[in-house]
């Protein structure tokens, strides 16, 4: 997604998930980040049907060993209608599972995990510095 | 390999070492870091064999001036185990003995893996690196 995302000396600002109802994981999104060093991302849930649940993952991707490690480990569930804006940058005061000291990578990954069918209607969008 | 990674602004994706079944410690080349403010190594391990077979390696990164002395940036703990062992250095992190380093990183860089012994261990290291 966006190639341009991060290029030097400008901010980016990247939807990542368009807003839709869905009841299944959808496929994650990778992002090519140029030069960018710091990450806001922001799931907006709009609307629940029962008892949905979807937990977000932001990741780093290792060239030498094709792996993705996590960047903001411990994220908790959401299951409610509600926003939630997670934060990567360096020199950040961390917070389990919502705001990480660190600096993100050149190839990001946003993925959605969805607990079960129900539906939820979420947006993602991204901020990047 | 690794002339001048980190191009000034732009973030970079090295591979230091590639995936390989090592009982010594291998000769890398040191990396120079044309602009960069921070890196991430990842020392993934995908196989330490059977018992009684127990390899051990521990990875440590190093910072080298222009008069060749090398200092150390970050040691990591002994690796045992199939895992992936991410290591961060940054001039704002908030350090972690063995994992995360707040410290600049210099213009060269030195990796190298200790082998405790010689049972076979099979890993890569790979190299992310936030340009300036």
């Amino acid at each position: 997604m966006d190639t341009n995302a991060g290029r030097p000396g400008y901010n980016a600002s990247l939807a990542v998930f368009a807003s839709a109802a869905r009841t299944a994981t959808p496929t994650a999104v990778t992002i090519n980040n140029l030069s960018g060093k710091a990450l806001q991302l922001i799931v907006d849930v709009t609307a629940i049907t029962a008892t949905p649940s979807i937990t977000v993952a932001i990741e780093g991707y290792d060239v030498a060993s094709a792996k993705w490690y996590s960047l903001l480990g411990s994220i908790a569930a959401i299951a409610t209608a509600i926003q939630r804006i997670y934060r990567i940058y360096p020199g950040a005061t961390a917070s389990a599972g919502l705001t990480a000291n660190d600096f993100i990578p050149k190839t990001i990954r946003i993925s959605v995990t969805h607990g079960d069918a129900d539906s939820i209607t979420y947006s993602i969008g991204a901020n990047i510095t | 390999m690794g002339q001048y990674p980190g191009r000034p602004f732009y973030n970079d994706s090295q591979t230091v070492l590639a995936s390989g079944s090592r009982t010594a410690a291998p000769t890398i080349a040191d990396f120079l870091l044309e602009s960069a403010q921070g890196v991430h190594v990842i020392l993934d391990v995908t196989d330490v064999g059977e018992a009684p077979a127990a390899p051990s390696i521990i990875l440590t990164i190093s910072s080298v001036d222009a008069n060749d002395v090398v200092s150390t940036l970050l040691a990591g703990a002994a690796v045992t185990t199939v895992s992936t062992n991410v290591y961060r250095i940054f001039p704002l992190a908030t350090a972690v003995a063995n994992a995360v380093a707040r410290d600049l990183l210099g213009k060269k860089l030195r990796f190298a893996v200790a082998h405790d012994n010689t049972d076979p261990i099979v890993y890569s290291i790979g190299l992310n690196i936030a340009g300036t």
